[in-house]
């Protein structure tokens, strides 16, 4: 939890907002079915959740190990949703979203070099690298639905998410040097992209209401989660990720 | 009976020293050694506008010939002209000035000029004729394209010769007479690190060596470092390193190579890396780029061969395929490579000091035969007394023929002595800076991989072979019986002084004897050590170490204030400085202390902890005496 100066607790917008959804989901009355058997949902939002990891690795140079560090931020950022749903019976329906999430954020590479003329005496370098993060994710729900009110429609779901996940890693770092070689300063750093897929869930609920008979407006808020393992660049083995993360967003409402 | 005492040298040295813009400098100057040879002039600005009229003179008349003007390479605005003294436009063999100004003015004057010269300059034979006499004389031939030329030299007993210089094969630099082909006197060409002793060393650390990728395969050619160095290995063949040494061609075949890049042979990893950190050590401590200041190649040779047993050196030109001669490193007989890192360093800094000299001067950095004070007419010697006037040291000649040398006197009959101070400061600046180089890369300590004062300590069944923390310690074998290395000037080896070509009448040529006086005994070591360039070196070396830490002169009772141990770098510098940038090329040890004095001066003030720790240093060793 982070703190003001005066040390009063400060609640995070995500957080907030996700405690007002609790808050009316709980209120919520029991009422009758949507009569319409198809939906379709068009949203956009902000993937609210942020996650770090860091990649450590062996960096051979001048007949000596040294070490490459990346420290990556997967910070918040927009993502776009697609989605369709059908009742089978009374409130209980299937639905399946697309979503898609990318960012770029930095990572922080820093690295111990080893000197070319002696052993272990490492150069310290830093810099930064531009590493993107990139989610498609398929989520497979199971819906149970219900109508508070004359015009609100309020839509629990959850089930298996499917995640293609694409990351940037930092591969290797290129540096300047010059005689007598006590310090180098950082130019670059390559990346490689890898990409997996894996399958992990989601929970979450929709909230609609419509202006005329088939179209309304709405808000979704979705919780995915699953670790990914990603081939670390240096080829040392895997490297379990993040991925997915709190979904906030509005959009379009269509029923049939 | 004709003698000519050694008393009658016209020749004066000089040494001024007055920093205008630091008036508060101590007054220092340096002994008499007895003969008047060496002058001090007092330091005031006046004293040295005269000199700056004189010098003007000298070169107006051509006695003097500037050889170089260079701005200081760490004062702005401090300049450094070298002059070089000429006899009808003929070389003086030890006579140069370096003249230091700081925005125009005057700050020292240091060197030697020697006077009175009277001879013919018209040489009566040719070079060519002299080179065909050396080499009936000596069996080598000159090397590459060093070609005899003229020069005046000044023998032991006051005379001057117009002789012809030149440099052979055999590694040693002769003077010939230009008028009757005789040769009076010959010096070592090389400056060398040996010795035998015994002591522990020879360690198996790993380390990194800056190879070159060639067909395949690794070799000893480091291009990481702005000076390249080629390591070749001669493979124990003598024809190899006469061919590498004396006509510079080498081959691609006389690399070391490692098909892996992980080399295994000590002696070419030692020399190889060692050289490297020598050139980073130099660089970093005192912003000098490879041997020459212009980071020129490097040729390094380790050989196995019997001509470098127990032995290293630095060959400067003509020897060698570059432009700053050629560093080798032999073994002793179990195969130790004498590659230690201050022996390697101290090999390097002779090229250093051998290049600093050249550019600056046109010359190589000169041996000077000076002249202690004359010894007694009778000597003892293993219980029998020796009269000056009778008594020989056999030896062989040029041609290696037995041969009894009768011993120089004087017109007293005494004993006449002398020792080569110029080659000790040389020795001593190169273990100086070996000692520096040892503390810059490796922790303080004792035992291998330890940064201490003694040299070669590291090389199992080769050192230690000397020390400058307790320089007496340490012994020198003779008969009767060894003789500590000396750490005082009053202790300095004087050696006595044979007739190796002429009459006790008519001497014309002559060398050192391997024999030095302690009072009235005297001592037959092995060699002369070409004037004791080995021995006296632990006097300046000490004054170093006292410098730096501090202490109480054993001989002088004297108690110095040194800087300490984190400021090691500032004494360094003075000493680097005082021989790269001020010193003649033929110091005397006392011109040479003085040198360093004024470098500390000029780098850190005259009220200086340095420049305070050096003077007292200098005259705790007896180098220097307060005015």
């Amino acid at each position: 939890m982070q703190t003001r100066l005066n040390g009063a607790p400060r609640v995070r917008p995500r957080v907030a907002v996700l405690a007002a959804v609790a808050v009316i989901v709980a209120a919520m009355p029991a009422v009758g079915l949507a009569q319409s058997r198809v939906g379709v949902t068009v949203n956009a939002g902000t993937q609210a959740t942020s996650t770090a990891f860091t990649t450590r690795s062996t960096l051979t140079l001048h007949r000596e190990d040294g070490d490459l560090r990346a420290d990556y931020g997967v910070d918040a950022g927009a993502f776009i949703d697609l989605g369709a749903s059908v009742r089978l019976w009374r409130q209980v329906g299937l639905g399946v979203g697309v979503s898609r999430f990318q960012t770029t954020g930095g990572a922080g590479v820093t690295a111990g070099l080893p000197h070319p003329f002696h052993l272990e005496q490492f150069r310290a370098v830093d810099g930064s690298a531009a590493a993107t993060r990139q989610e498609t994710a398929v989520h497979v729900q199971l819906r149970v639905g219900a109508t508070v009110g004359p015009r609100l429609e309020v839509t629990l779901f959850g089930g298996p998410t499917f995640f293609d996940v694409e990351q940037t890693l930092v591969s290797d770092i290129l540096f300047e040097e010059t005689y007598p070689y006590d310090t180098a300063t950082f130019s670059s750093a390559p990346t490689v992209l890898r990409s997996v897929t894996a399958v992990g869930f989601h929970t979450g609920v929709d909230l609609a209401t419509y202006l005329t008979p088939t179209v309304g407006v709405g808000a979704l808020v979705r919780f995915s989660r699953a670790m990914v393992d990603l081939a670390r660049p240096d080829g040392g083995g895997m490297l379990a990720v993040e991925t997915g993360g709190l979904h906030v967003g509005g959009g379009l409402r269509l029923r049939f | 009976m004709h003698r000519r005492t050694a008393a009658a040298l016209g020749s004066l040295l000089l040494v001024l020293l007055c920093p205008a813009s630091v008036p508060a400098q101590r007054a220092l100057i340096a002994p008499q050694p007895g003969l008047g040879r060496l002058t001090v002039a007092a330091a005031t600005p006046a004293e040295l506008r005269s000199w700056d009229g004189t010098i003007d003179q000298f070169v107006q008349r051509g006695e003097l010939v500037m050889r170089s003007m260079r701005e200081d390479p760490v004062l702005a605005g401090h300049r450094h002209e070298t002059f070089i003294q000429s006899y009808w436009g003929i070389p003086v063999y030890g006579g140069s000035l370096v003249r230091q100004t700081a925005g125009g003015v005057t700050v020292s004057v240091i060197g030697t000029l020697l006077t009175g010269i009277t001879i013919n300059p018209t040489p009566a034979l040719s070079a060519a004729r002299v080179a065909a006499i050396l080499g009936e004389v000596t069996g080598a031939s000159l090397v590459a394209t060093s070609a005899p030329h003229l020069t005046v030299f000044r023998l032991f007993d006051g005379t001057d010769r117009l002789t012809y210089r030149a440099t052979l094969t055999d590694m040693r630099t002769y003077f010939v007479d230009a008028d009757t082909g005789e040769v009076v006197w010959s010096t070592a060409a090389v400056v060398t690190q040996r010795a035998v002793g015994l002591g522990t060393g020879a360690v198996g650390d790993r380390k990194k060596i800056s190879a070159t990728q060639a067909a395949g395969t690794f070799r000893s050619y480091d291009q990481l470092r702005p000076a390249p160095i080629r390591t070749y290995d001669t493979r124990g063949l003598l024809d190899v390193v006469g061919r590498i040494l004396f006509s510079g061609d080498v081959f691609d075949s006389d690399f070391p190579t490692d098909a892996d890049n992980t080399w295994t042979d000590p002696h070419v990893v030692d020399a190889h890396v060692h050289t490297g950190w020598a050139v980073d050590y130099v660089y970093k401590q005192h912003a000098w780029n490879g041997v020459d200041n212009r980071n020129s190649a490097i040729t390094t040779l380790v050989d196995s061969s019997p001509f470098t047993e127990y032995n290293a050196f630095f060959a400067p030109p003509p020897f060698g395929p570059g432009e700053v001669g050629v560093f080798a490193y032999g073994r002793t007989d179990d195969g130790v490579p004498i590659t230690a890192l201050d022996v390697v360093a101290h090999e390097f800094m002779h090229g250093v000091t051998s290049a600093a000299l050249r550019h600056r001067t046109g010359g190589e950095y000169e041996d000077q035969f000076e002249l202690g004070p004359p010894g007694p007419t009778t000597v003892t010697f293993e219980g029998r007394t020796l009269a000056c006037a009778t008594a020989t040291l056999t030896g062989t000649d040029e041609a290696d023929e037995p041969q009894e040398f009768p011993f120089l006197c004087d017109a007293e009959g005494r004993f006449v002595r002398g020792a080569n101070h110029a080659g000790a400061v040389n020795e001593a600046l190169s273990d100086i800076i070996g000692t520096g180089a040892e503390f810059f890369f490796h922790p303080r300590g004792t035992g291998p991989l330890r940064a201490d004062y003694q040299s070669g300590e590291d090389i199992l069944g080769f050192g230690p072979i000397r020390a400058l923390d307790v320089p007496h310690a340490f012994t020198i074998r003779a008969r009767p019986s060894p003789i500590p290395y000396p750490d005082h000037w009053a202790r300095s080896f004087q050696y006595l002084v044979v007739i190796t070509a002429g009459t006790p009448d008519a001497p014309r040529a002559f060398a050192f004897a391997p024999v030095v006086l302690i009072g009235r005994d005297a001592f037959l070591m092995r060699s002369a050590d070409d004037g004791g360039v080995h021995i006296n070196m632990t006097i300046l070396g000490h004054a170093f170490y006292l410098a730096v830490e501090g202490g109480t002169n054993a001989t002088s009772g004297l108690r110095v204030q040194g800087v300490g141990g984190a400021h090691r770098a500032q004494i360094e510098q003075a000493f680097f400085r005082g021989m790269t940038v001020l010193m003649p090329n033929a110091p005397s040890m006392p011109v040479a202390a003085l040198t360093v004095y004024q470098a500390a001066v000029d780098l850190f003030g005259v009220t200086s902890a340095a420049a305070q720790a050096i003077a007292q240093a200098m005259v705790a060793v007896g180098l220097l005496e307060a005015a």
